[in-house]
Order: C-alpha cells, then sequence, then structure tokens
C-alpha cells in the first residue's frame, strides 16, 4: 500500500507533464536515402487556373506523363480558378492535418502556413540534393538544374532565409492601349507611358458632343483609363517612388505622405470619372474590345483577352469593336527607372508522416518545372517559364519568333506581354513576405477602391478623409497586430504557480537523490 | 478552483506528514516524497486549469437623472422600388430601400449576396456584411454542406447601399443590412419571362422568374450538354453552365454553385441533362453582359 502511495502520484505527475506538452509533435522532414518504388504513394495536387481549359490540360497531361515516368505515384488533380479560395481551403485543413500534398500558391500565403510548426516543406534541401534536387542523378526526367533556373524567380520563394517556394510561372502586368483612340486625341504612345501621359490622355477622352456621347468613341460609355488590380497600383506606385511600402520585419510603412499624395492624385481622376477600377466597373478588357476603354492595365496572364482579335472573350460579338492593339510596361514616375512587379503561381510542399510521400511529392513539383510542361502552361498565356533551360530552349524561341502568325496559339498580344517581363526581368520586384503580408496587400488595394468609392459620392478627399482612411483601413485589415518576423512576444515573468510547480520539481529530484545516496551510503557502510 | 485543490492538498498533506510518529527515518523520507510529488500532481493541475475570470461586477445603475433624455431616432428615407429604378448607376446614389429576402449565396461567415424582391422589384445586394445570427433569420438553412441551397425564408431586410451596375448587372453594394424580423414575409412567384427573353430581358433583372419549354443544346463542340465553368475548365462542385434554346435563339444558362450546392436537386438535375431534352426551369435573372439566369429548378418533361 505504502509503494502504491508513492508509484501512482509518480505515475500520475509524469502523465500529467506529458499531456501538457501538447498532443503531437510534427517531424520535420528529412530527405530519405532512396525512393522506396516498391510501394504506391497517391499525392494530391490542387492547381489554379485563370478559367482557362488549355492551362487545365496542360495540368493532366504533365500528371499523365509523370505518372508514366513514375508508375508508383498517383496523382490527384483538384482544380482552382482562385487562389484565395485555395489559400482558404489549405488553412481549413492545416488544422486537420489534410493539406495537399502540392499546392500551387503565393508566397504571401505561404508565409501564413509556416506560422505552424512543420506544416510545409523547406526546399533548401532538396534543391540541392545530389539524387533527388534540381537534375539530380536519381530522378527520372530530365529538369532544370538550380544554375538553370531564373535566379531573380528563385529568390521570390525564400521566406525569412528559407527557401519555401519553387517559382512555377512567371508573370507581370501591362498596359493595353487602344492606339487607334490615342492618336485620335492628338497623342502618340510611347515606348514607356508616364502617369502624367495615362490621366492626361484619359481627361481628353472625356469630352462629350451636345447629345451626351463621348467624342472619342461616339458611345455612351467610355471609362478611359480602367486598372484591374488596385493592389498591384498602389504597391507599384510607391516602388516606382521608392517610397515605404513595408519591410522584411513586417513593418507596416505603407501610411505615409507619399501615399496620401497618390490617393489624392487618384481622387481627382476617379471624380472625373476618367479613371476607373476593375472592383467598380467590371473587366478591363471588356471595355477595352467594346471600344469604351483606351488603357486597360492587367496582368500578362490575361493578354489572351485583350485586343478585337483576341482568342477569349467575354462580350457579345457585336460589341466588340475594331482597332489597334499594343502592349506596354505599366506607366511609370521615371521613363528611366521602370519597376514593374513579378508575380505568378509557385508551388509548395506539403510536410507528412512520411518521408517517402514527401519525396513523392517533390518529384512531381520538379516535374513541373521541366520544359515540357513550362513551355506548354506559358504558351496558354502571357506567361514566361521559370527556367532559362525552358526560355532559351527552341521550342519557346520558334514559338516567340511567330508572334502574330495566327489569333490563337501566336496571338501577337499574348507574345508581346511575355516579351514585356523577359526584357523587363532586371526591373522587376516583389514586396516583402512575411505572416500579415497578404493582408497589406489587400490594404494597399483598398485604399484606392475606398478612395474612388467615396468620390462617387461627393466625399471631399482631404487629409481628414485620409487619415480616417488609414484608421479605418488599419484597423480593418488587422495592420497592427502583424506578428510578421518580429522576434517571440515578450510574455512577461512567469506566474507564480509555474515558479512553485518548478520548484517542487527540482525539489522533488532533489529528495529522490539524497534518498538513494542514503541507501547507498547505508549498503556501503554495511 | 485553483485555490479549493490546494487546500484540499495542504489538509492531506499535513494528516500525512503528521501521522505515525514512530515510523522510521526511511518511511519518513518516503512520505515526504509522496508528498512532494502529489503536490506536483497539485500544482500541474493548478497550472492546466484554465484561469478563473473574476465574476463580473453587477452593473452599476444608473442613475435617474443621467438617462440621457429620448432622442427621436434619425428618420430614413426608405426609397420606393420606383425610385430606386430611377437613382444613376454610376456609384454616386446612395440608397435605402426594404424588400424581402428570395436567397442567399455565397455567405463566407461574414458577407453574403442576397436576392430581394418585392410586389413592386427585386434588387440584388452584392457582398453584404451579414452576422452568422441574422443570416439565419433569412435563410431556410444555414447548414451548408453539401445539398445545400441558399432559398431565403422571405424574411423584410432594410438596405442601405450604393447603387451601382457590375458588367451589367444593377447592384446595391457596400451594403448594410438590418433584419427585420417581425414576421411580415413574402415569396415572390416565379413570373414566366419565356416570351420576353428575346426582347426585353432587363425588365426582368434580378427577379424570381421562370421558364418554359426550353430545348438543351450542347454546351462545347464535344456536344456535352453542360459543362463546369464557363469553358468548361472546372470540376466537380464549380458553376454548371448549360445552353438551352426557344424559338431559334440559344441562351447560356447556370447553376451557380454559391447558391445551389453540389447534391441540391438543382444541381444534380442540371447534371443529368440530355441535349434534346425539353425542360422548365426556374431561377433569379442575373445579368452578366446580357442575361445568365441563376437556375435553382429544373423539370425535364
Amino acid at each position: 500500500m505504502r509503494k502504491i502511495r508513492f508509484i501512482l502520484p509518480a505515475i500520475l505527475a509524469c502523465m500529467l507533464l506529458c499531456g501538457c506538452h501538447g498532443s503531437k509533435e510534427s517531424i520535420s522532414f528529412v530527405v530519405p536515402e532512396s525512393f522506396d518504388e516498391s510501394k504506391t504513394y497517391e499525392i494530391s495536387f490542387w492547381a489554379k487556373n485563370d478559367t482557362n481549359i488549355n492551362q487545365v490540360n496542360v495540368y493532366k497531361k504533365a500528371i499523365a506523363d509523370f505518372e508514366a515516368v513514375y508508375p508508383n505515384i498517383r496523382v490527384n488533380l483538384k482544380l482552382y480558378t482562385d487562389y484565395g479560395k485555395i489559400y482558404n481551403d489549405v488553412i481549413t485543413n492545416i488544422s486537420t492535418d489534410t493539406t495537399p500534398n502540392v499546392c500551387i500558391t503565393y508566397p504571401d500565403h505561404i508565409a501564413t502556413y509556416i506560422t505552424g510548426d512543420n506544416v510545409v516543406v523547406p526546399l533548401d534541401g532538396l534543391l540541392k540534393d545530389a539524387r533527388y534536387g534540381l537534375s539530380g542523378s536519381e530522378v527520372r526526367f530530365e529538369g532544370p538544374s538550380n544554375e538553370e533556373m531564373v535566379p531573380e524567380f528563385m529568390k521570390e520563394g525564400i521566406i525569412g532565409g528559407t527557401h519555401y517556394a519553387l517559382p512555377y510561372m512567371r508573370s507581370t502586368e501591362a498596359t493595353y492601349i487602344n492606339k487607334d483612340f490615342v492618336e485620335k486625341l492628338g497623342y502618340e504612345v510611347p515606348d514607356v507611358l508616364t502617369w502624367d501621359f495615362i490621366f492626361e490622355v484619359s481627361e481628353a477622352a472625356m469630352a462629350k458632343d451636345s447629345q451626351g456621347n463621348f467624342l472619342v468613341n461616339g458611345q455612351k460609355v467610355m471609362i478611359p483609363f480602367i486598372y484591374k488590380s488596385t493592389d498591384n497600383m498602389m504597391i507599384s506606385m510607391l516602388k516606382q517612388l521608392d517610397a515605404p511600402y513595408s519591410d522584411e520585419n513586417g513593418d507596416i510603412l505603407i501610411f505615409n505622405d507619399q501615399t496620401r499624395d497618390i490617393l489624392k492624385q487618384i481622387s481627382e481622376h476617379a471624380k472625373s470619372r476618367s479613371f476607373s477600377t476593375f472592383k467598380i466597373s467590371s473587366y478591363p478588357a471588356n471595355f477595352l474590345n467594346a471600344g469604351q476603354c483606351i488603357f486597360a492595365i492587367d496582368s500578362t496572364a490575361g493578354a489572351t483577352w485583350m485586343g478585337s482579335q483576341a482568342p477569349l472573350v467575354d462580350i457579345p460579338e457585336e460589341k466588340i469593336v475594331h482597332f489597334e492593339t499594343v502592349v506596354r510596361p505599366i506607366p511609370q514616375y521615371d521613363p528611366s527607372y521602370i519597376r514593374m512587379i513579378s508575380q505568378g503561381p509557385s508551388l509548395c510542399i506539403f510536410n507528412k508522416e512520411d518521408p517517402q510521400e514527401v519525396l513523392a511529392s517533390w518529384l512531381f513539383a520538379q516535374y513541373l518545372v521541366t520544359n515540357d510542361v513550362q513551355i506548354s502552361y506559358a504558351k496558354t498565356e502571357g506567361y514566361v517559364p521559370v527556367s532559362k533551360k525552358a526560355m532559351e530552349s527552341e521550342e519557346y524561341q520558334e514559338y516567340l519568333a511567330k508572334a502574330g502568325s495566327d489569333d490563337n496559339e501566336h496571338y501577337s498580344i499574348k507574345i508581346d506581354a511575355s516579351k514585356l517581363l523577359i526584357e523587363h526581368t532586371a526591373d522587376s520586384f516583389v514586396t516583402p513576405v512575411f505572416n500579415g503580408s497578404a493582408s497589406l496587400r489587400d490594404a494597399a488595394g483598398s485604399l484606392i477602391e475606398s478612395t474612388c468609392k467615396a468620390v462617387r459620392r461627393n466625399e471631399v478627399i482631404d487629409d481628414s478623409f485620409i487619415d480616417d482612411l488609414y484608421s479605418d483601413t488599419s484597423s480593418l485589415y488587422h495592420l497592427d497586430q502583424t506578428s510578421a518576423s518580429k522576434g517571440k512576444r515578450d510574455l512577461g515573468p512567469l506566474p507564480v504557480t509555474s515558479k512553485a510547480l518548478l520548484g517542487v520539481l527540482a525539489l522533488t529530484w532533489i529528495f529522490i537523490g539524497a534518498y538513494y545516496l542514503r541507501i547507498y551510503l547505508k549498503q556501503s557502510k554495511s | 478552483m485553483r485555490s479549493a485543490l490546494f487546500k484540499s492538498f495542504v489538509k492531506s498533506a499535513i494528516i500525512v506528514l503528521f501521522s505515525g510518529e514512530n515510523l522510521r527515518k526511511g518511511e519518513k523520507m518516503k512520505k515526504l516524497l509522496t508528498v512532494l510529488l502529489s503536490l506536483l500532481v497539485v500544482l500541474t493541475i493548478a497550472g492546466c486549469a484554465k484561469k478563473e475570470e473574476p465574476a463580473p461586477a453587477p452593473e452599476a445603475e444608473t442613475p435617474a437623472e443621467e438617462t440621457p433624455a429620448e432622442t427621436p431616432a434619425e428618420e430614413v428615407k426608405v426609397s420606393t422600388y420606383e425610385e430606386f429604378a430611377a437613382l444613376p448607376t454610376d456609384g454616386s446614389a446612395v440608397v435605402t430601400i426594404e424588400a424581402y429576402v428570395q436567397a442567399a449565396q455565397n455567405y463566407d461567415g461574414t458577407t453574403a449576396s442576397l436576392y430581394l424582391q418585392d410586389k413592386d422589384g427585386a434588387y440584388f445586394v452584392y457582398g453584404a456584411q451579414l452576422s452568422e445570427e441574422d443570416y439565419a433569420k433569412i435563410v431556410e438553412s444555414t447548414d451548408m454542406k453539401e445539398g445545400w441551397k441558399g432559398t431565403g425564408n422571405g424574411t423584410k431586410v432594410q438596405v442601405t447601399g450604393t447603387k451601382s451596375e457590375w458588367s451589367g448587372e444593377v447592384e446595391l453594394m457596400d451594403a448594410t443590412v438590418t433584419v427585420i424580423d417581425d414576421g411580415d414575409k413574402y415569396i415572390a412567384e416565379a413570373a414566366d419571362i419565356t416570351a420576353s427573353l428575346p426582347t426585353d430581358p432587363a425588365a426582368s433583372m434580378n427577379q424570381k422568374v421562370a421558364f418554359k419549354d426550353m430545348t438543351v443544346v450542347a454546351a462545347n463542340d464535344a456536344g456535352d450538354a453542360f459543362i463546369y465553368n464557363w469553358d468548361g475548365s472546372g470540376v466537380e462542385g464549380d458553376d454548371v453552365y448549360f445552353n438551352v434554346e426557344k424559338d431559334g435563339m440559344t441562351y447560356t444558362f447556370l447553376v451557380e454553385s454559391a447558391l445551389c450546392h453540389i447534391g441540391s436537386d438543382v444541381y444534380e438535375a442540371a447534371r443529368a441533362l440530355e441535349v434534346g431534352q425539353t425542360i422548365d426551369m426556374e431561377g433569379f435573372l442575373y445579368w452578366y453582359e446580357g442575361p445568365q439566369p441563376h437556375i435553382t429548378s429544373i423539370t425535364v418533361k
């Protein structure tokens, strides 16, 4: 009985301490010695397409080809048309440990995923692994080596010093211009647009006749300048001005005087209705193709929708007007200092209990950057392959050279848009990634959207309005709560119960030690 | 909880430590260890236990003289449908209307888009802020799993928002919704607009409508009766698009997956369509660069 009295609390104490330590400890991934091909692996791939059946077909073919190379790996494809939905689903599935194996995502989103322990597999070890890394000795297909990847695009996948994302495709933004209307208004389209130029031409396009028809197009509707992504608009304008936005530590710097000046400038053109946004008016391509817009800024990954001869259209045929379309970089403050955003899908791999399953995922992710997949997918839109191996290949160069030879695969606007990023890769930039950077991006766009909406409701855009807007936006997007990589939060002094617990723990071990020492001394005496 | 646990432990410890004075030294040591380990258990439990929140202090009674005098609520001008229809769609008009919820879609826990109607006309409210409590008051079911349909229960709501247009769809955006849960309910009858569809569809925008005797035609070059997403790039669970023909005119209709989930009667009926079938349908006349009804029921004839 006495023994039980001693043993029971001891067992209970051990169990409680174990219980308090957390129910499950996830294991970090270590590259296995070799890939076990005797077992079958089923992996899930959550992919995003731009509501483009050609991209879906590229994914399906890539999976079939990969499964032929690795018959013991089966890839289940789940399709999305929205990055936000993938993000939401991943977040939901992290808590239930049912994340996909591989998914298309943005580095901003990965920054949130990695707030959980060992959720996303760091790629540094895998990338450089001599056997299973990029073009490794044991990899059964011919892919690019580390050196053959575009270094600028590779760097975008590094978060807090660790490589978490493998680039899949890259795009930027472009200005799609109705050249006929610009010339009709008495201007020439320059090689590099400036913000002053685009706003000036847009204002000139607002002149109407006595019946209320716009002189430039003879229609009742004309929105000369529409920007699809106002997040990118604000971010790019600040970057071109070298104005603060955020830093790697997650400091939010966007609420500054340069942002204030930008908002005031935009408000003037929103007031005259010469400028609008996708969220307020709808897709820029629809207005451009209907002759109701002169400057449509959208992703190069939306190039197949732009222009009278666009292979993809979303408006009735009778609404389409015929005009010459030209592609230029987004407007700049200084034409000699071009800055344009680098964007596009990346791949991340989620950690699993079985390292062999993770390795199977990695092999598939690596397959997606082979020339076959890269070139086929890049051809679907104004995308650019992420490897120099694909970019410099004969097949891709031939594709670029055939620009304009037809209005489908070689649609000139789409290829011009791709060339824009190829020629300006060194001028492209990305914003710092941290836990909360996705919210900051949303907030950047929201500042412009809110200003434009306020103007439409006849509110005055002055310093007082902008002060309130800063405050509302900061709290709406929780920008005052971003944890970023600012180090661990100071949790303050230990509570009294914790101190007592630690004291008793130490005391218990001292007494246990003393007890056995006493027995030992007694025994050695006898 | 923690203090009670600790007190009972101290009592037990005193009894254990000071009973049996005649025990040998080794036994006393064992006893001490037992007590210490027990203390460890108690402190661990105390450490893991949820912190007790102090009981909230009773609210101080507001002295009668400090009660603010009742001020009349600011009069809200509620526009009729006719007044709403006369307003511009350029985003310059903020308007308040009252109507009855016919359907709700895309609820994400904070916002939903609503089809509203009264006897005079219909409205589409885009992405309005709505609490879970309020949302539960306006739909037949909040269990948004497979098979869910965003059927409204006809509850009256007051909506203040900006009248706008998006790809031709006239809507109220940036809206706030107040549920008027006073038992006054209205469910609109679906108006048959088959005849007016080719000539004046915009007159029925956002209304609950019916289409009779239309023929299913191929949705793509492969001859499929339906496709997922407008270009076939979707998968099960995405919007189901299909084409119907009447009097030589072909129209694209869809089952909006955010309004009628996979597994719902209409979603499954759309997936079972065959080219050449004659069907009757009901739905809401949504607009995207032209009429694009969101179908909520299909009857194959």
